[in-house]
């Protein structure tokens, strides 16, 4: 159990300062005037991150339809044990469904977080090269 | 021929024309081990794997070990947009100071082959255009420098074999069907003017164990029980002498031994495990039974355990297998997996 809370607590605590030090480098680097080129690189950002949303989107409703599909009709369960296995499969693949859907949706937003913050600390390397 | 024996890896005598190539972590590993052993080898083919010590690039994005698995993840194989992918200068100056590898001068005279398929949704074309960059920085241009980025493929090594999979899917096992065979595209152009692929490979295929050139760190190297090589039948037979030693680096969930982990624990009841598909089927051993190039195989194994946390059995190119995680060398000379493939290579090539 100690695992559990540590660890839970180290990830938080690292997703935090990261979150903290990416609202720190964004009030810095919108400090001083933005380098040429600094918003349409901010928009191709966003405009990458809501097409990986968009995709995502796309594949969970398809895996939906697959599911609805499946889940629609009992016709196959011709004994007592097939009905149960049956009911049993059309619960475990939904929840499997949410588990990789929660774990998908997780990744993109790590990916948004990183991303973004990786940009801004090369934004203001890069202004501190130049000097300005 | 693939018998039932298990043998010490062998010594033969070659030209020394040594070269790497592999898969998606294959292809990151290739790229490590090309650069920190550069004065072993003549070029090296990477087929969706991104630029050396590419897991390093955003420190900031959490305390180390985590911040080299966040970075591998999404800063080196899934950038969202052409400045958020590796960079590359900072790359260079990163490897111009690594210590324990080879002077990366070596690298300016090789040849290499990148590869990135239009509907790879696993290590996307931003990230693997960098391995380009990488290379082209260090020298490598012109012809000796093969970019090929307008196939529509998936993440995977790409056959002529009816039974793999639709060209531009991104599932195990990674090896789908096009219009060429992609490891001959790699061996060509790393040995020009090479003898078209032999109809069958009729060469020694032998399996040896990885364990006495893993040395202590087994419990953390995620190297399986057994390697394998391929000698070419005139190299067998001692009537020719081989031109060198061509290592294969297979993908994550592609080693031999590898099974799918469901809900964390390896599903041996309902899978077999993956077998030497990777090794047999994708035409490496017809190429080098024509041109009497060794093969050697080494093998990752998949483990999720705390020693090493690495359920799809992929090669190290972040840091997973190190002792300190805090500053991980899975790059040098020294880095476990690395230390043990160059021994076999330097066994096998009799040197």
């Amino acid at each position: 159990m100690e695992h559990f809370l540590t660890t839970t607590a180290k990830l938080q605590t690292e997703q935090a300062t990261r979150a903290c030090e990416t609202l720190q480098n964004t009030v810095q680097l919108a400090s001083a005037p933005p380098a040429p080129g600094a918003m349409a690189e901010v928009l191709e950002l966003a405009g990458a991150s809501y097409k990986r949303a968009a995709d995502l989107q796309i594949g969970w409703l398809r895996d939906w339809t697959r599911w609805g599909l499946y889940a629609q009709s009992l016709d196959g369960a011709n004994t007592v044990p097939k009905y149960v296995e049956r009911v049993g499969n059309i619960a475990l693949q939904a929840q499997a469904q949410v588990n990789a859907q929660a774990e998908q949706w997780s990744e993109l937003m790590d990916n948004v977080g990183v991303s973004y913050g990786f940009w801004l600390t090369r934004q203001l390397e890069a202004r501190d090269k130049g000097g300005s | 021929m693939f018998d039932h024996f298990v043998s010490p890896l062998p010594a033969f005598e070659t030209d020394g024309r040594h070269s790497i190539s592999g898969l998606s972590s294959g292809a990151f590993m290739t790229v490590q081990l090309h650069v920190a052993h550069s004065a072993s080898f003549i070029g090296a083919g990477v087929i969706a794997g991104g630029p050396y010590r590419a897991s390093e690039n955003y420190r900031a994005a959490a305390t180390t070990p985590t911040s080299n698995i966040l970075n591998a993840l999404y800063v080196a194989m899934s950038p969202l947009t052409e400045g958020t992918a590796p960079d590359v200068d900072h790359l260079l100056a990163l490897a111009r100071d690594t210590a324990h590898i080879d002077p990366l001068d070596n690298l300016a005279d090789q040849r290499a082959y990148v590869f990135t398929g239009t509907c790879d949704r696993v290590v996307n074309q931003l990230a693997v255009r960098k391995t380009r960059e990488f290379y082209e920085k260090l020298g490598i241009t012109g012809d000796r420098l093969m970019f090929v980025d307008d196939v529509p493929a998936g993440h995977s090594i790409i056959t002529m074999n009816p039974e793999d999979s639709p060209l531009s899917s991104n599932q195990p096992p990674y090896i789908n069907e096009g219009d060429f065979i992609q490891s001959h595209q790699i061996l060509d152009h790393l040995y020009p003017g090479a003898n078209p692929p032999a109809e069958d490979a009729f060469g020694a295929f032998i399996r040896f164990e990885q364990a006495e050139f893993i040395g202590f760190a087994q419990d953390r190297a995620s190297m399986a029980e057994f390697g394998y090589a391929y000698i070419p039948s005139r190299v067998a037979s001692g009537n020719s002498k081989a031109i060198g030693v061509h290592i294969v680096l297979h993908g994550c969930k592609q080693g031999y031994a590898y099974v799918d982990f469901v809900n964390g624990r390896e599903d041996i009841q309902n899978q077999p495990p993956y077998g030497a598909r990777y090794m047999r089927s994708t035409g490496y051993m017809e190429w080098a039974e024509a041109n009497d190039l060794i093969l050697l195989f080494p093998q990752a194994d998949g483990g999720d355990s705390n020693a090493a946390q690495n359920p799809d059995g992929c090669w190290d190119w972040w840091g997973y297998s190190a002792k300190d995680q805090n500053s991980p060398d899975y790059y040098s000379q020294n880095a476990i997996q690395i230390k043990a493939i160059h021994a076999m290579l330097t066994r096998l090539s009799g040197q």
